[in-house]
């Protein structure tokens, strides 16, 4: 497969992912996951230019989910008091300058993903809306003939965050 | 210092909103129009703000000589900085010449700021080192005289920095008071301290500071309603809940000030392992309540708050886990707060247990918190409708009368309880919160929190 044919593959299921989500399956959307899911949005951190340290944190996260927390987080979302998506956020996920390359032979099956995500959300009975920008690196894995995602990491542009709440994921 | 922050010309509408306020603890209201009005949030960063002990940081933040983290207090930068000496410090982060802030970074290690605008330059401990070209044309400058300024009082408990922009306020220790019975419960209990787990985690909300920190001195009311949907999926399962029958909830609705809530059972029902607790600081009383508590919660004022409580982020695999969680309400703006939020764990804990009990705070009480989110969905609708002209021309208020007087059977018990303050029998009661509104009219007022200096008819319940 060309670098070119991979990178419209990945694409597709990126987003076919933004669609399940900006829909409202979520249900449809965890089965995109595998089971050994790691789902992460590390905290990022002002540092200074030439610092040693990454500009995200090792330690503070925003999220840190596998599987199962995951999974208890949208069934929350089926519960009528899950006051925080009632009503529902409306979101739109832009997902765009998609960067896809095959990972080495002992892990033959994964294609690592790098794509942009801005993220449009306005909720409630007004004109407000907050932005959620940044990037995600994605582990995709080849179970049977389909792509699963096995790993995001979303690093994001903003280390205080000027949206009430994540009641949604990235 | 200089003083006379507390301005005297208060417009009339605004003092009456305030006198309102101190009416409290008989009238269990208070004016809505306190949490969304700009004038009374002027009013609030010089009195509240100026004259009360806040919260900078943990000292586990900065481990090693040189650590600084850039802070807050109300809208006063500060540098919260260990340095060469090994002494912690909060320097007033505004360089001496023309003001700019030297510390453009949230957290970082140096042994110097150097000030971007002109090179001063400031050693670690705030005194400055360095002026450019002085020998040519600031000979006469006295550099021991512009040292960057540190905040008048400054002082640890628990591993917990505060400072405090007045000198006239009693020193941290008097000002915490009694209340250290409930905080030693809630983040003295484990062998070798506690430790904070990354960085703080920093969102906007619109709503005011004081919703938040009247929420967390003990609300229970709202869990059943609010956070339905964790009980249903055992996040926080039911059994746990003020609305299980055998556990003792109390609210310590006045102590000194400040006030929380907590319940426990008479066994422990887990959260942490059982290698981490000890009794150090801690009565038998404290030690139990420290094991068997299913929840501590409370404010400390004006805008630390502090929850250690018990969860369960995925409760088909795994446990129930405790942790602490701290926060600051940083006032922005009469309708926007900045939410600070660290989670703390035992420092000897296993880094097994450690990840665990961060994993289960994150995915429970934070920005993505799913028992939190739909707390920060419903305070901005508060705000919201005490902005508006309705309110403002009803005079309406916003009711704390649970459980008071003949609302309920809730009954004081401090005389048979062997801990401090003022102790009610029940979760489900306003007292605390009605303390927190008292607080803020004695500081709005000029007054000690803790009424020590209080000669008014409204005096505290
Ligand atoms: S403002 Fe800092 S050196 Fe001039
Ligand atoms: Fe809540």
């Amino acid at each position: 497969m060309t670098n070119h044919e991979l990178r419209l593959d990945c694409e597709e299921f990126l987003h076919h992912e933004a669609e399940l989500l900006d829909d409202k399956r979520l249900h449809d959307w965890f089965e995109l996951l595998t089971e050994d899911i790691e789902y992460l949005v590390p905290r990022r951190v002002t540092r200074e230019r030439g610092s040693e340290r990454s500009e995200f944190s090792g330690k503070g996260f925003l999220y840190r989910d596998d599987h199962g927390t995951l999974s208890t987080r949208v069934e929350r979302f089926d519960n009528d008091y899950a006051w925080a998506e009632n009503p529902p956020s409306r979101t739109r996920r832009f997902v765009s300058n998609v960067r896809a390359s095959e990972l080495s032979n002992n892990e033959a099956d994964d294609v690592a993903v790098k794509s942009n995500l801005l993220l449009y959300r306005s909720q409630g009975d007004t004109a407000d809306h907050d932005l959620i920008v940044g990037e995600r690196e994605d582990r995709l894995r080849r179970v049977d003939g389909e792509f699963k995602l096995a790993k995001r990491t979303v690093y994001l542009d903003q280390t205080v965050l000027a949206t009430r709440n994540l009641s949604f994921f990235l | 210092m200089a003083t006379g922050t507390i301005q005297e010309d208060v417009p009339d509408r605004v003092q009456s909103i305030i006198d309102d306020v101190g009416k409290v603890s008989e009238t269990g209201e208070i004016p809505t129009r306190i949490h969304n009005d700009s004038e009374i949030f002027e009013l609030e960063r010089d009195r509240v703000f100026g004259e009360s002990w806040v919260f900078i940081g943990h000292e586990s933040e900065i481990p090693e000589a040189g650590d600084y983290a850039k802070r807050y207090i109300a809208d006063n930068p500060v540098i919260f900085v260990r340095d060469e000496n090994d002494e912690i410090r909060v320097l007033f982060d505004a360089c001496r010449h023309r003001g700019t802030t030297v510390v453009r970074a949230e957290q970082g290690n140096t042994t110097h700021f150097r000030c971007p605008y002109h090179n001063w330059t400031y050693k670690n401990t705030g005194e400055l080192v360095g002026v450019p070209h002085k020998e040519q044309c600031y000979q006469e400058l006295d550099t021991c005289e512009y040292a960057l300024q540190s905040p008048p009082q400054v002082d640890t408990y628990a591993g917990l920095v505060f400072a405090c922009l007045s000198e006239d306020t009693p020193p941290l220790e008097e000002y915490l008071g009694d209340f250290r019975w409930y905080l030693d419960i809630a983040m003295n209990f484990a062998e070798g301290g506690l430790e904070v787990v990354g960085e703080p985690i920093r969102w906007e909300a619109d709503t005011s500071w004081k919703i938040a920190a009247d929420n967390f001195t003990g609300d229970a009311y709202h869990v059943p309603a609010a956070h339905k949907s964790t009980m249903d999926l055992d996040i926080f399962p039911s059994d746990l809940t003020a609305l299980a029958g055998n556990r003792t909830s109390l609210d310590v609705i006045d102590c000194g000030g400040h006030s929380c809530s907590f319940s426990y059972f008479e066994e422990s029902p887990g959260g942490y392992p059982e290698e981490i607790y000890s009794d150090d600081h801690l009565s038998e009383l404290q030690y139990k309540i420290a094991k068997n508590h299913v929840s501590i919660v409370g404010t400390v004022f004006p805008n630390l708050s502090f929850n250690n409580t018990l969860k369960n982020a995925d409760p088909d695999n795994r446990e129930l886990t405790k942790f602490l969680t701290i926060r600051k309400w940083q006032p922005v703006a009469p309708d926007k707060t900045q939410i600070w939020n660290w989670i703390l764990v035992p420092k000897n804990a296993s880094e097994e247990f450690k990840e665990q009990a961060y994993d289960t705070g994150i995915t429970t009480f934070s920005v993505s918190g799913n028992f939190e989110v739909d707390d920060f969905a419903v305070w901005d609708g508060i705000t919201e409708a005490a902005g508006s002209s309705f309110t403002r021309r009803s005079n309406r208020q916003s009711n704390y009368q649970m459980n008071m007087d003949e609302m309920g059977d809730a009954e004081d018990i401090s005389d048979e309880w062997d801990g401090p303050g003022t102790v009610i029998n029940s979760a489900f009661e306003d007292g605390t919160m009605r303390t927190f509104y008292q607080s803020w009219y004695r500081t709005m007022t000029g007054q000690r929190i803790d009424g020590s200096d209080d000669n008014s008819e409204h005096r505290g319940a």
